[in-house]
C-alpha cells in the first residue's frame, strides 16, 4: 500500500513538473508578441471594443477636437475605475478648448500630451496590450485619429476604504495607522515616515489575469543587497493567474512551505514595516492587501509588538517576557496536564493532586481525550466567534461560556481544572501579537498532547527537540530563523528576550543588515546638565 | 513538491513515529483517578508475629474541591490493614482490600508501631523502600509510644481535613516554635543506623483515645472521631530496635546539643522568688560538642550559645531601679538550659544508647582512637564526663521595661 501511495505521488509530481516546465502559464494575450497602435482611430476602437468584448462599464468617448472639430479623438477609460470629475474637467474640456486653432493631429496630439493637460501623471504609451493594461488599471486614454499612439492619464479614482486603525494589530500607544486595500495609498504611509530616497520601491505586475501590482520596499544603503536580490528573483519567478492576498504571495516565496511557522512576517501596521525597513529588512506590499509581508522573518519577531519599543523600556522588557511565558504556555499548557496527570502525579503538590484528583473522579474519559475534547470546542467557539456578525458573537460566547464550560462541567464530562488549562491556554494564544504564529502554535499543540498521552514528559520533551531542531534549520531569506537566540549574538539579546533602551541600541542586526549597521551615535545617554563650580 | 529520496526517509520515519507511540500502549500511563494516593504507611507486627501494613489512603472526592455530590459528612480518608510475610508482599496484598492502586510518591509519613520496633527491630521492614521505585525516602518517619501504627492512623486532627496534613503542621510548629521533636526522614534515619557511633532516633507520637461523649469535629453529620494524636518526644534506638523514649524536655535537652533548637520557651524559678516563674522567649541558638578521648576518660564538652526575649514574670521586675536582674535572668536561663542537657545524656546514658553521635565525634576527628574504642563504645558510653558551657544573653524585656504592679 505504501508502495502505490509513493507511485501516485511520483505521478502527481511529474504531472507538476511538465505542467510548470510549459510556461509561460496561461499567456493567451500574447503577453510578448508586439502589437502597435494603429494610424486609424476606428481600427483602434474597434480593437479596444473587441478586447473587452463591449462590457457596459467601457467609456469609449468620441470627440472632435481642432479647429473646427476636424480631428477626431478617442478618450478611453473604464467607468468606476477614474475620478468622473477629474475627466470632465481636466481633460475633456481643456482638449476640447484648447486645441480650437490646431489642424494638424500630431501637432494636436503634442500639445495636448505636454502643454493642455493641468495633470501631474501623463504617459505615453505605443503598444496596444500595454495600452489594455493601462485601461483596465484605470487610466484615461486619449487617442488621436493619425497618430499611433496615445496618451495616458493617472487619474484612477476608485472606492476605497479610509485608512482606520489596524484591527488584528492594535495597540495603545503609537501610531493608530493601518494599511489599507490601496497600494498607492499604503505607499504613501511608508513614505511619510521614511522620507529619504533612498527609500526604494520596485513594482512588479504578478497575476497573468489579475495584473496585481506588487511592490517591493528597502532602504538602499541599509538593506542587504543579496536578500534584494533573492526577493527580486523569487517574485519574478511567479507564475499564477492571480494574486488576491498577500498570504497567497508568501506561500510562493516562502523558504519553509512545509514547516508550521512563517518565515514571513505579515503585518497590517505601517510603523511596523518602516521600523523594519530601517533594520535593513524588506517589505513587499499587495494591491487589494492590507498586509504587508516582510522578509527576512526572525522568530523573536513574532512575539514583538510595536508597543514594545514606545514604552519606556522597562515596561517593554517585562511585557515582553510575559508575551514569550504565554507563547510557551500556549503551546505546552494542555500536554502539561495531560503528562502530570496520566503520567508524573508526583510532580503537583499534594492538595493539588488531590483536588485534581477528586475532579477527575466521575469523569468518563481519559485525560488526554477530556483534554481535546475541551480545545477542540474552545477552538470551534474561536472560529465561530470570528465570523459571525458582531451582534450575534456575543450570543456565541454566552453559550460558549456559560452553556458548555458551566454546564460540561455541571455534567461530569469535564473536570474544573481542565477548563482552568483550555481557558488560560486559549488567552495565552491570543498574547502572541502576531496571528500567524499562533495559529501554528494552535495546530502544533494537538500533536504534543498525542505525545503528552502516551509517552508522558518524555514524549513532550521529544516533541519540544524536533520542534527546536525544526526551528534552528529554518531559514528567512538566508538568515537563521532563531538568530540572534542560536546562533548566539550576544550583541542582539538588546532586542530580544529585552529590550534595552534606545540610547543603548545603536546597531542594526548583523546578520539581517547589510553595508551600514550604525543605527544611532553612542553615549547618548540623558543625564542632567552639569553644574558650574561656584566661584567663592 | 518533488519526492526525493530524503522526503521517503523522511515519511517512513514520520509513519513510524507515529505507529511506534501509538502502539507503545501508553506503558506505565495511570489515570490519576484510578490511583489511591498513599498519604501515611503504618507498619506493625501483627498478633500472628508477621508483619501488619496499615495504609491511609487520601480520599480525594471527600476533599474540598471535589464534585458537590460528594458530602462533607464523609471522611476523607480511609485506612486498609493487610498482613504478610515481607513489606512488599504486604502491598500486593493491599490490592485485594483497596479499590484504588496504591501510590507511594505523595506519602508523607511512615509510621513504626511499638511492638514491632522493639520485637523486630527496623532491619526486615525498611529495606522495601530503599528499593521501590515510588517510596519516598523523603517522608517523615514517626514511632507510635504505647500503641500500634494502625491506631495511630485511625486518628483524626481538628482543623486538618487530612491527617497527614495535621501532622505535617504540628510537625513544623513543634520544630521551629517550640524544639520538643527531633525530625527527620526516613533517608536521615537510615544515615544514623549506617553510621558509626551514632543511634537511630525517631520522632515520638501518641495516640489520645478521646471519650465517646466528646467529638473534637464541630459538624455533626461527621462520623465520630474516636481518637486524636499527640506529637513530642523522640524515640530512641539501639542498632535497630527500640529501646527507650525521651520525653518533650529531653527531646529539647538533644535539640540543644544538636544545635537544632530555632525557637522555644524556658521556664524557669524567677531570681529572687522561688515559688515564681520566669519565661524566657528563645530566639536563636546555637550548640555544638566536641568529645576528648583521654587516658583514664572521655570526656565531652558541649557549648550552647543562646539570645532571648524576656517573656513572662510572675512577680513584678524593674530593670531600671534594680539592672542586676539583667544578669540574674540570664544566669538563670543558663542554668535551666544546663540542667535540660544534663537530664537528656543521663538518660541516654541510662539507656545506653548514643543518639547524640559522641562516637561518631570520636570516629570523625580521631579515627585511630575510635578504632580501639568502637569494640567497646556500648560500655564506654555510659561513662562519658560531661561539661556543659551555656552562654546565655536575654536582648530585650519585651514591651515594656517595667512590670504593672498592684499598690
Amino acid at each position: 500500500m505504501l508502495k502505490r501511495l509513493r507511485k501516485a505521488i511520483a505521478r502527481k509530481s511529474r504531472q507538476f513538473a511538465r505542467l510548470s516546465r510549459n510556461k509561460p502559464f496561461n499567456n493567451s494575450q500574447g503577453r510578448h508578441t508586439k502589437r502597435p497602435l494603429s494610424e486609424m482611430l476606428d481600427v483602434n476602437e474597434k480593437r479596444i471594443r473587441q478586447a473587452f468584448g463591449d462590457s457596459p462599464d467601457l467609456v469609449l468617448r468620441r470627440i472632435a477636437i481642432g479647429k473646427k472639430g476636424r480631428i477626431n479623438a478617442l478618450v478611453v477609460h473604464l467607468k468606476a475605475m477614474v475620478d468622473g470629475e477629474i475627466v470632465s474637467g481636466a481633460i475633456m474640456k481643456r482638449i476640447v478648448d484648447k486645441t480650437e486653432g490646431l489642424s494638424q493631429p500630431r501637432m494636436a496630439y503634442t500639445n495636448i500630451r505636454d502643454r493642455y493637460l493641468e495633470l501631474t501623471g501623463i504617459g505615453e504609451e505605443h503598444d496596444f496590450d500595454n495600452l489594455l493594461g493601462e485601461i483596465t488599471s484605470g487610466n484615461t486614454c486619449i487617442i488621436v485619429d493619425g497618430v499611433p499612439k496615445a496618451i495616458v492619464c493617472q487619474v484612477q479614482g476608485y472606492a476605497q476604504r479610509n485608512i482606520s486603525e489596524p484591527s488584528t494589530e492594535a495597540t495603545i500607544r503609537g501610531s493608530k495607522e493601518g494599511f489599507i486595500e490601496s497600494l498607492p495609498t499604503n505607499l504613501s504611509l511608508l513614505r511619510r515616515r521614511i522620507r529619504n530616497p533612498r527609500l526604494r520601491v520596485e513594482q512588479y505586475t504578478l497575476g497573468e489575469v489579475s495584473k496585481t501590482p506588487v511592490a517591493l520596499l528597502f532602504i538602499e544603503g541599509i538593506a542587504n543587497s543579496r536578500v534584494t536580490e533573492e526577493a527580486r528573483r523569487r517574485l519574478s519567478q511567479i507564475r499564477i493567474d492571480s494574486i488576491q492576498e498577500s498570504g497567497q504571495l508568501e506561500e510562493l516565496i516562502e523558504d519553509a512551505p512545509l514547516s508550521p511557522f512563517p518565515t514571513l512576517l505579515r503585518t497590517e501596521r505601517p510603523d511596523r514595516v518602516t521600523g523594519n525597513l530601517l533594520e535593513g529588512r524588506i517589505a513587499i506590499l499587495t494591491d487589494g492587501s492590507p498586509f504587508a509581508l516582510i522578509a527576512p522573518a526572525t522568530f523573536t519577531m513574532f512575539l514583538t509588538a510595536p508597543e514594545d519599543y514606545f514604552e519606556r523600556f522597562y515596561a517593554g522588557s517585562v511585557i515582553r517576557i510575559l508575551r514569550y511565558l504565554a507563547f510557551v504556555l500556549s503551546l505546552t499548557l494542555p500536554t502539561l496536564y495531560i503528562a502530570i496527570t496520566t503520567f508524573h502525579q508526583e510532580l503537583l503538590p499534594t492538595p493539588l493532586i488531590l483536588s485534581i484528583a477528586a475532579q477527575r473522579d466521575r469523569i468518563p474519559f481519559p485525560a488526554v481525550a477530556e483534554a481535546a475534547l475541551m480545545e477542540i470546542v474552545f477552538e470551534i467557539l474561536r472560529e465561530a466567534g470570528l465570523r459571525l456578525p458582531r451582534i450575534v458573537g456575543q450570543a456565541v460566547s454566552i453559550i460558549g461560556a456559560l452553556v458548555i464550560g458551566e454546564a460540561a462541567l455541571r455534567a461530569g464530562l469535564v473536570s474544573a481544572a481542565m477548563i482552568v488549562v483550555v481557558a488560560l491556554t486559549g488567552i495565552s494564544s491570543f498574547a502572541t501579537p502576531i496571528f500567524s504564529l499562533g495559529i501554528s502554535i494552535r495546530l502544533l499543540r494537538f500533536p504534543l498532547m498525542l505525545l503528552a498521552s502516551t509517552l508522558g514528559l518524555f514524549g513532550i520533551l521529544a516533541g519540544l527537540a524536533a520542534l527546536s531542531i525544526h526551528l534552528f534549520s529554518l531559514r528567512s531569506f538566508g538568515v537563521p530563523y532563531t538568530e540572534p537566540l542560536t546562533p548566539f549574538v550576544a550583541r542582539e539579546q538588546q532586542d530580544t528576550v529585552f529590550r534595552a533602551p534606545w540610547w543603548a541600541m545603536s546597531k542594526r542586526p548583523r546578520f539581517v543588515g547589510g553595508q551600514d549597521d550604525t543605527r544611532s551615535a553612542p553615549g547618548q545617554v540623558p543625564e542632567p546638565p552639569v553644574l558650574e563650580e561656584k566661584e567663592g | 513538491m518533488i519526492p526525493t529520496r530524503s522526503t521517503h526517509v523522511a515519511a517512513y520515519v514520520a509513519i513510524m513515529a507515529v505507529l511506534i507511540s501509538l502502539t507503545s500502549g501508553c506503558w506505565n500511563r495511570r489515570e490519576i483517578e484510578t490511583l489511591g494516593f498513599v498519604m501515611a504507611i503504618g507498619l506493625d507486627e501483627s498478633p500472628s508475629g508477621r508483619i501488619q501494613l496499615t495504609v491511609q489512603f487520601a480520599k480525594p472526592g471527600a476533599l474540598a474541591g471535589g464534585t458537590e455530590a460528594a458530602g462533607r459528612s464523609e471522611k476523607p480518608f480511609w485506612v486498609s490493614t493487610v498482613e504478610g510475610d515481607t513489606v512488599f508482599e504486604c502491598f500486593r496484598h493491599l490490592g485485594s482490600v483497596s479499590t484504588k492502586r496504591p501510590y507511594l510518591q505523595h506519602n508523607r509519613f511512615i509510621i513504626f508501631g511499638d511492638e514491632l520496633l522493639k520485637n523486630k527491630g527496623l532491619m526486615p521492614v525498611i529495606d522495601f523502600f530503599n528499593r521501590d521505585a515510588e517510596a519516598r525516602l523523603a517522608s517523615q518517619v514517626l514511632a507510635v509510644k504505647g500503641a500500634t501504627a494502625r491506631e495511630y492512623l485511625q486518628a483524626e486532627f481538628e482543623g486538618a481535613s487530612l491527617p497527614s496534613e495535621g501532622e505535617q503542621g504540628m510537625l513544623l510548629y513543634l520544630e521551629t516554635a517550640l524544639g520538643t521533636i527531633s525530625p527527620l526522614t526516613f533517608r536521615e534515619l537510615e544515615d544514623r543506623m549506617g553510621s558509626e557511633g551514632i543511634e537511630p532516633i525517631a520522632v515520638g507520637v501518641e495516640v489520645v483515645p478521646l471519650k465517646p461523649d466528646t467529638s473534637i469535629k464541630g459538624e455533626l453529620t461527621r462520623e465520630e472521631v474516636k481518637s486524636t494524636a499527640r506529637l513530642g518526644g523522640t524515640a530512641v534506638f539501639k542498632g535497630d530496635y527500640l529501646v527507650g523514649w525521651l520525653d518533650e524536655y529531653e527531646t529539647r535537652g538533644l535539640n540543644w546539643i544538636l544545635g537544632k533548637v530555632k525557637s522555644t520557651l524556658m521556664v524557669f524559678p524567677q531570681p529572687g522568688f522561688e515559688d515564681r516563674l520566669a519565661t524566657i522567649e528563645i530566639l536563636r541558638s546555637t550548640g555544638n560538642f566536641k568529645v576528648e578521648v583521654r587516658d583514664d576518660s572521655i570526656v565531652a564538652s558541649i557549648h550552647v550559645d543562646t539570645i532571648g526575649n524576656l517573656g513572662e514574670v510572675q512577680e513584678p521586675v524593674d530593670f531600671v531601679k534594680q539592672p542586676e536582674t539583667w544578669g540574674q535572668f540570664e544566669k538563670g536561663l543558663e542554668a535551666a538550659i544546663k540542667q535540660e542537657i544534663m537530664q537528656t545524656v543521663t538518660k541516654l546514658q541510662a539507656l545506653g544508647a548514643d543518639a547524640i553521635g559522641f562516637g561518631q565525634d570520636i570516629f570523625r576527628r580521631k579515627p585511630k582512637d575510635w578504632a580501639n574504642i568502637r569494640g567497646h563504645w556500648d560500655d564506654l558510653f555510659p561513662t562519658v564526663k560531661i561539661h556543659v558551657q551555656v552562654k546565655a544573653k536575654l536582648r530585650t524585656p519585651g514591651m515594656v521595661l517595667k512590670s504593672v504592679k498592684t499598690r
